[in-house]
């Protein structure tokens, strides 16, 4: 049982490789690159390196996800400082107090705060899950199949809830998930279920095909639908050089003692993004906004909203934050708080460490490695966007007639090369039409993803517990006060959730 | 819009509920034409009774939507059927496959350049020295990468 120090040992061995090093810096440059140029995230970017990290060891695979994963939440604040314009979802309320510094000539400032806001808030978010996950894992452990099939309901009527506007629509991306992860082979018999007589069905949908179609592709159909209909504006994109060099005065650093006046911002960030980070369906950009909203309530005379560097930390530091935290139910659970943390599961899953309770146990050291490599990489983020931040603020001036093609290019090749099948790039390509299409509708993709993911062990939860009370359904679904309780969350939840959101109607109306 | 300025029946997530049951109906009656649809498993599950569950259950929230409180909003935040929309997934969806599909033939770094420089033009890029070699330097840093990993790209007709 955990903690087995050699594991520990181990994990140092693995981790601090010249292999694992690189990879995690490669993570870390890309993920800042991908943070920085609107319309991207740290979901599309996890996705399209996921063949890659196939193709690596275990430790260099996580370096390079999680690395891609923190890059872009620090990244994302770089186009919303310099140009208005959030470059991850993550960084919208970045934009409020980052652009007007921009706009004084403190944009360097601004640039700054947010990348040491974003290091400590992750750094501290990170040690959290180090201390939370394993002790989740010994409650973890004590579910049976009926907790664990309960656990995935409350999960995902969470997600469902907390993730959209709309419940209906969200809890439907929900059953498409769960009726996509009907294909391909019946889990207890193994035999093909729903091929609808095509071969190469019987493995079910190919992960990567539906990530990367989903995120990366989706939202290039989504920017090329944009761009053929403003076809003349696109071509006469230009950089606004002069007002770009006003806003970034090479003189206006950040000193320690003016990066100290945000310390109360970055604490109540790191707060609010590890307990939202925690929580399937939230994620950076509602921890991002309540800590924004609490910071400035919570210090009126700082005038935070009028351009203070405390409205770029409370930001940061609440969308950094949830980058661990958003591993601790995958790591306790199985069930992914987050889309990114279900790619990193999905990663886990392809090199043999599937993520459940039982994984702290079987890969310790892989636990370890995943825990070493969440620190280590805030020094390497620190590191990179200390040196390439006001680089890559011209990154994000790429055009996207250009970014378009090599996005879809490197997708299509990165499918493609895992298997050398022509069917999932097809896949991939299906799915990147049907998530413009769900996006259009305003049909969430998290629940989507997510139920996709974690249904399978519903199903097999579910067909486990009935074989062992002998088909009795109610000995099998509420044979423990545990299940008991976990059903009467789900329904207590659901109809909170519910009634909030009619609230939220009428006052809207 | 009409004069209260709600939006026409087609366009309400009430039309989109109603849609989305008539194709599950549709679906559902497809999925049992499987002569393995109804075969019973050691377990006492058959092979049909999860995918008619998720079935089910999108039919279920398909039919809220008919009801709920957002049924008479606009369903969709923009067009889903325009050229624009049609032109966009004919140039990345089956040119994307199209491009797949040759890879192995005319191989990567023919192809690729020709695949990028052409997207890039109908998005709107002039053809011009520097997208050009934006467009070299992404397909070589690509091949690059894959090649350190030991995965060399399809070579195609270089392959000699």
């Amino acid at each position: 049982m955990f903690p087995q120090p050699e594991a520990f040992i181990d994990a140092l061995a693995l981790v601090f490789s010249f292999q694992t090093l690189l990879w995690t810096m490669i993570g870390v440059t890309i993920g800042v690159g991908i943070g920085a140029i609107p319309g991207l995230s740290a979901s599309s970017g996890v996705a399209l390196m996921l063949p890659l990290s196939f193709q690596l060891g275990i430790a260099p695979a996580l370096g390079l996800l999680i690395g891609i994963y923190k890059g872009a939440e620090f990244g994302g604040s770089i186009a919303a400082i310099s140009f208005a314009t959030p470059g991850t979802p993550a960084a919208a309320a970045t934009v409020y107090d980052g652009y007007k510094l921009t706009e004084r000539g403190k944009g360097r400032k601004a640039v700054l705060t947010a990348l040491y806001a974003s290091v400590t808030g992750d750094t501290l978010g990170s040690l959290l899950t180090i201390f939370v996950a394993p002790a989740l894992v010994l409650v973890a452990l004590k579910f049976g199949p009926s907790e664990r099939f309960w656990l995935v309901v409350l999960a995902l009527t969470l997600l469902a809830s907390l993730g959209g506007r709309h419940f209906a629509k969200g809890m439907l991306a929900a059953a498409i998930g769960l009726f996509l992860a009907t294909i391909g082979t019946d889990p207890i018999s193994a035999s093909p279920r729903m091929t609808f007589g095509l071969f190469w069905l019987e493995d079910g949908i190919y992960l990567p095909s539906l990530m990367i179609g989903l995120f990366a592709v989706s939202r290039m159909i989504e920017d090329a639908v944009d761009l053929l209909k403003e076809r003349a504006k696109s071509m006469a994109q230009t950089v606004d050089v002069e007002a770009f060099s006003k806003g970034f005065d090479k003189n206006d650093g950040l000193t320690f003692r003016e990066f100290l006046t945000c310390k109360k911002e970055v604490f109540l960030g790191f707060c609010i993004g590890s307990f939202v980070g925690m929580m399937p369906g939230l994620g950076g950009t509602a921890a991002a906004f309540i800590s924004y909203g609490v910071a400035k309530q919570a210090s009126p005379e700082k005038k935070i909203g009028t351009g203070v560097i405390e409205g770029v930390a409370a930001a940061e530091a609440g969308n950094s934050a949830t980058v661990g935290p958003a591993l601790v139910p995958l790591l306790a659970f199985g069930i992914p708080g987050s889309i990114t943390a279900a790619l990193i599961g999905g990663a886990l899953t392809y090199h043999g460490a599937i993520p459940s309770p039982r994984m702290f146990e079987l890969f310790p050291h892989v636990v370890y490695s995943l825990f070493l490599i969440l620190i280590f990489a805030n020094f390497i983020n620190l590191g990179i966007g200390r040196l390439f931040a006001f680089v890559y603020v011209r990154l994000a001036q790429v055009p996207k007639p250009m970014l378009i093609p090599a996005i879809i290019m490197i997708a299509i090749v990165g499918t493609y090369s895992i298997r050398g099948n022509i069917y999932d790039v097809g896949i991939m390509l299906f799915f990147g039409v049907v998530g413009f299409v769900l996006r259009r509708l305003g049909i969430p993709d998290a629940p989507l993803i997510i139920t996709f993911l974690i249904s399978p062990l519903a199903e097999s939860s579910l067909r486990r517990a009935l074989l062992i009370t002998d088909y009795n359904w109610m000995e099998a679904l509420f044979d423990s006060g545990l299940s008991i309780g976990l059903f009467i969350a789900t329904i207590v939840f659901s109809f909170v959730f519910v009634r909030m959101r009619k609230r939220e109607n009428f006052s809207a109306d | 819009m009409d004069q209260d300025g709600k939006p026409p029946l087609v366009r309400t997530n009430r039309f989109l509920g109603l849609c989305l049951i008539l194709g599950l109906g549709v679906l559902y009656v497809w999925l049992i034409q499987d002569p393995n649809f109804d075969r019973k498993l050691y377990d006492g599950f058959s092979l049909g009774f999860f995918p008619t569950l998720s079935v089910a259950l999108m039919a279920v929230f398909a039919a809220v939507l008919l009801f709920d409180s957002h049924s008479g909003e606009e369903a969709a935040n923009g067009p889903l059927i325009s050229g624009g929309i049609i032109a966009s997934v004919c140039v990345v969806g089956v040119g994307g496959f199209v491009y797949a599909y040759l890879l192995p033939v005319v191989g990567y770094l023919i192809l690729t350049p020709i695949y990028m420089s052409g997207l890039a033009f109908l998005l709107g890029m002039p053809l011009r020295l520097p997208t050009i070699v934006g467009v070299l330097a992404t397909t070589l840093v690509i091949f690059t990468i894959f090649w350190t990993l030991g995965y060399p790209l399809p070579m195609g007709i270089l392959d000699f």
